[in-house]
């Protein structure tokens, strides 16, 4: 029903409810990088990454929201909801493109997660999904 | 240090009370501080006395960055020299958003006493009058809080489904200014707030404490002034209503005009832009004030305290409870002379 | 087996030990071993402090029981004279010498005293936000503790196992809103510690912990935390809950920001569990004429924050373990028997 205009709208929430979440894909990526859960966003990565210094790659928000399971710049409940209807074009997913492999992230982590690894895997996952392959490098 | 909540009880003037209006109660719901007077004058036998020169606080104006904080000092100086010239000492306030700015304006003096020096020198100068600070500062449902038994030894009806022998499910909502900036200024704090409940459960009613019953209704004051702004002040005003949904509350009470205001109309506009509506049985969820909620369990009648100024039908309520109401009387005059029913316009008007 | 006892008229040192909590037990124990005559006191009627309510011990998850299993090995195996179920409410000085004022009398004269009489859980109910003593899902660090040493069965809710969980790091502690800005140092390894009792007891269950700063200092308790991430998938959010509240279902409703994606979230969780802090007891005692304690933190204050570790600054009277601020099992022992030391050279040197 198309409802009476008053000028103005209720808000889509940015809360991220936790209930609604769905790890399958955290689970997945863990399976080969266990290590991938230790991240604790000290950032090292990121300060050094080119990608991240030139464009919008950072591997802790990317971890964070894999953990939790939300695809927050789609505003859809989950990631894995996203990764299902191919619609894997979140800001920092989408990012990942711009790894260039060099493997800095990897040197510098305290935690010692191979992160050019993790990088690979989700790469691999997402092209797995065939439809959601467009715009991310085959490797 | 801080304290238990059951221990946020505070001193509530037991009589003479120098009673201030809300501006925009006197406009949203016009019965509701006349029923409160007669009230406590003709029920409770208490002495109440109103200004006729007593103005606005300048509460929304101030919150809306409208008026500078020191008019807004000087216009809150000039109600306590009313005050204290017809020898008053305990302010009893109407509204959530005056009681709030009251509160916070008396920390201020106390902590910066230049400045309270200063609004004198102000208001001295542009009226002539002096002031002093009320001995006693409460809001207007604590002082039904604090005769709550009393008004149930004289009730007339209970706060009961007169069908299923059921109390009825009660959402109360506290204005965020009556105790989230002093949770020591209100009877029992702000997370486990009681002065309504308190109400409710002396009433025969029950309680409904679902997860949003903190959130803010969303008035925010500079969030509804302006039509664009409105969303975000809709949005909160959802979120409480999503969230008190599966309790099937039979009524919202509220204690804030802006709060009572909003949860009611709001309602409305829900209804007619989203297709929503939060009651049980496809209804919307009746709200009423504090006052209303006292002067329905003591037998008002409905149309003589302006229940039918309230978006939300409060039928279904008053039928709940059983109380007598003429329904052809709903929009009529004092002399009983039918006004006519509302029109819906379809240009909203500002 | 026949007890050590070095104790003769050649040796006529006598001391009081108060408290028989881990530094109680190692200060007693190791001033008897000394030679010195030990009167030892505790308001409870068996040894042990807090540990008789533990489950499990970090970081190695030894069982509380079998330490003090230990313990009392040490304690039966050399002469120390016990008053068990004296609480002893001050102390004074009388000829150069201490007498012990408790509900049992008055007891003296010792050369010194040892003050090892432990802290108290910070009453989480003076949080009101976290809804605890409000909501039975609310519950706190110690209370899961003896949950976890009285059997899983008590967990279930509504016959099933918790599908999620939450704890919640610094609840009474570093917290302007309570006046106490000091860290507990034990709780965020408590916490890691409970998660992962708990994913292994329930292998299906959601474990998330809300942390300002994840404090992790002591030996082996970052590869705890190392484990609880990557072997055991607790979910570590960085931000501090701010909301509690209860659905229809009373399961309990958090709120609180992810601040690492800068955004609030919200889950429903089974059990909330308060990480809670440690503060100085309730039945502290007071050394007449002298204040002994800090004024910031209430814990008994050192005569130098670097080199006066249980020395009060007051002759003969020395206090060990937790009553001196946060500690951990193994920093209360060494400080018991450092305690214990520094007696001996006072005495020896009077
Ligand atoms: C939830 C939680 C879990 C913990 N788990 C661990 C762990 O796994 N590993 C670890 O290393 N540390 C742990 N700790 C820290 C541990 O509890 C302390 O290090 C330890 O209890 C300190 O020992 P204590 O002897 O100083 O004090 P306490 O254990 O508090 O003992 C003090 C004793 O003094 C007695 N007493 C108090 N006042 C009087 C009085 N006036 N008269 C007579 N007697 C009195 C008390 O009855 C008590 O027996 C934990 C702390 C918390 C909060
Ligand atoms: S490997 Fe990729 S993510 Fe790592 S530093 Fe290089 S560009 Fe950045
Ligand atoms: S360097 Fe390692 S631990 Fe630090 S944020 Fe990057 S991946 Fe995480
Ligand atoms: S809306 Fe947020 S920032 Fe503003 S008063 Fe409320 S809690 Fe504070
Ligand atoms: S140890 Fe951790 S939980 Fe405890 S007060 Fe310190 S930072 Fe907070």
């Amino acid at each position: 029903m198309a409802g009476k205009d008053f000028g103005f709208a209720t808000k889509a929430g940015r809360q991220i409810d936790l209930d609604q979440l769905d790890t399958t894909l955290a689970d997945k990526i863990a399976l080969a990088v266990n290590s991938w859960r230790a991240c604790i966003s000290c950032g090292s990565c990121t300060a050094t990454c080119p990608a991240g210094v030139k464009f919008h790659l950072q591997l802790p928000t990317l971890n964070r929201a894999f953990q939790l399971g939300t695809d927050f710049c789609l505003e859809l409940p989950t990631l894995n909801r996203a990764f299902q209807l191919g619609t894997a074009s979140c800001l920092e997913l989408a990012t990942l493109k711009s790894c260039l492999l060099c493997g800095k992230c990897q040197l510098v982590c305290p935690r010692g997660i191979p992160t050019r690894y993790v990088s690979i895997q989700i790469m691999q996952k997402f092209k797995s999904n065939s439809h959601v392959a467009k715009g991310i490098p085959s490797v | 240090m801080s304290k238990y909540w059951k221990e946020y009880q505070k001193e509530i003037a037991e009589d003479n009370y120098f009673y201030v209006r809300s501006c925009i109660r006197q406009n949203f719901f016009p019965g509701a501080e006349n029923l409160f007077i007669d009230i406590l004058r003709n029920k409770l036998g208490k002495k109440v006395f109103e200004d006729a020169d007593h103005t606005t606080c300048t509460g929304i104006g101030y919150h809306s960055d409208i008026v500078p904080l020191e008019t807004t000092m000087t216009v809150v100086a000039r109600q306590f020299a009313l005050m204290k010239e017809k020898e008053y000492k305990n302010l009893a306030v109407s509204c959530v958003t005056s009681f709030g700015l009251y509160s916070e304006i008396l920390d201020m003096w106390k902590h910066k006493p230049e400045l309270k020096e200063k609004i004198a020198g102000y208001l001295s100068e542009a009226t002539g009058r002096s002031f002093e600070v009320p001995e006693n500062m409460v809001h207007a449902s604590d002082i039904l809080y604090k005769f709550r038994n009393e008004i149930a030894a004289i009730a007339k009806h209970k706060l009961v489904n007169r069908h299923t022998g059921e109390p009825l499910k009660i959402v109360d909502h506290i204005g965020c200014h009556y105790a989230k900036t002093f949770p020591e200024r209100g009877v029992g704090g702000s997370e486990f707030p009681q002065v309504l409940t308190g109400l409710i459960n002396a009433w025969g009613g029950q309680t409904v404490d679902y997860p949003e019953r903190r959130h803010c209704c969303g008035f925010g004051f500079r969030n509804y002034l302006v039509q664009e702004n409105r969303g975000y002040s809709i949005s909160q005003s959802k979120i409480k209503l999503e969230s008190m949904q599966p309790f099937e509350p039979d009524l919202m009470v509220a204690n804030c005009p802006g709060c009572a205001m909003f949860l009611d109309r709001w309602q409305y506009t829900l209804e007619e832009s989203e297709g929503t509506v939060y009651g049980a049985g496809g209804l919307k969820i009746p709200v009423v004030t504090h006052e209303e909620l006292a002067g329905i369990v003591l037998g008002y009648d409905p149309w003589q305290i302006g229940l039918q100024t309230h978006q939300v039908p409060v039928e279904v309520l008053l039928d709940k409870i059983g109380i007598d109401y003429d329904p052809e009387l709903k929009y009529a005059d004092l002399k009983g002379n039918l006004i006519g029913d509302p029109q819906m316009i379809n240009e909203h008007a500002c | 087996m026949l007890k050590e006892n070095k104790h003769t008229s050649s040796n006529p040192f006598r001391i009081a030990v108060i408290g028989a909590g881990p530094a109680g037990i190692a200060a007693a124990v190791s001033a008897a071993a000394m030679g010195v005559e030990v009167d030892w006191f505790d308001k409870e009627q068996r040894p042990g402090g807090k540990l008789n309510d533990y489950h499990q011990l970090f970081p190695d998850r030894e069982f509380a029981d079998q330490i003090l299993k230990d313990f009392s090995g040490k304690t039966e195996a050399i002469e120390i004279k016990k008053h068990f179920g004296t609480i002893v409410s001050s102390i004074e000085k009388v000829d150069g010498n201490y007498n012990l004022l408790s509900n049992k009398g008055i007891k003296g004269s010792y050369n010194a005293v040892i003050i090892a009489a432990g802290f108290d859980f910070f009453d989480a109910r003076l949080k009101e936000e976290y809804g605890y003593g409000m909501y039975d899902h609310v519950i706190t660090s110690p209370d899961l503790e003896k949950m976890l040493k009285t059997g899983q069965e008590k967990l279930k809710c509504n016959g099933s196992f918790p599908e999620a969980m939450a704890f919640v790091h610094c609840v009474g502690s570093r917290d302007q809103q309570i006046g106490i800005n000091y860290c507990s140092r034990l709780c965020c390894i408590t916490g890691i510690k409970q998660a992962i009792e708990i994913r292994e007891l329930f292998p299906s269950c959601k474990v998330y912990n809300f942390y300002i700063d994840m404090r992790a200092f002591g030996s082996g308790y970052e590869e705890l935390y190392r484990q609880a991430q990557e072997k055991y998938n607790v979910q570590f959010i960085r931000g501090r809950v701010s909301e509690a509240s209860e659905n229809q279902q009373k399961r309990i409703v958090l709120k609180a920001e992810d601040t690492l994606m800068s955004r609030p979230v919200k889950v429903t969780v089974d059990w909330l569990v308060l990480l809670v802090g440690m503060v100085p007891s309730c039945t502290m005692v007071d050394v007449e004429n002298f204040s002994c304690t800090d004024q910031e933190t209430g814990f008994y204050k050192q005569s130098n924050p670097l080199s006066g570790g249980g020395l009060s600054g007051q002759p003969g009277i020395f206090n060990a373990g937790a009553c001196g601020g946060p500690m951990s099992i193994p920093e209360a022992l060494a400080s018991g028997r450092s305690a214990a030391m520094e007696v001996w050279q006072y005495l020896i040197k009077r």
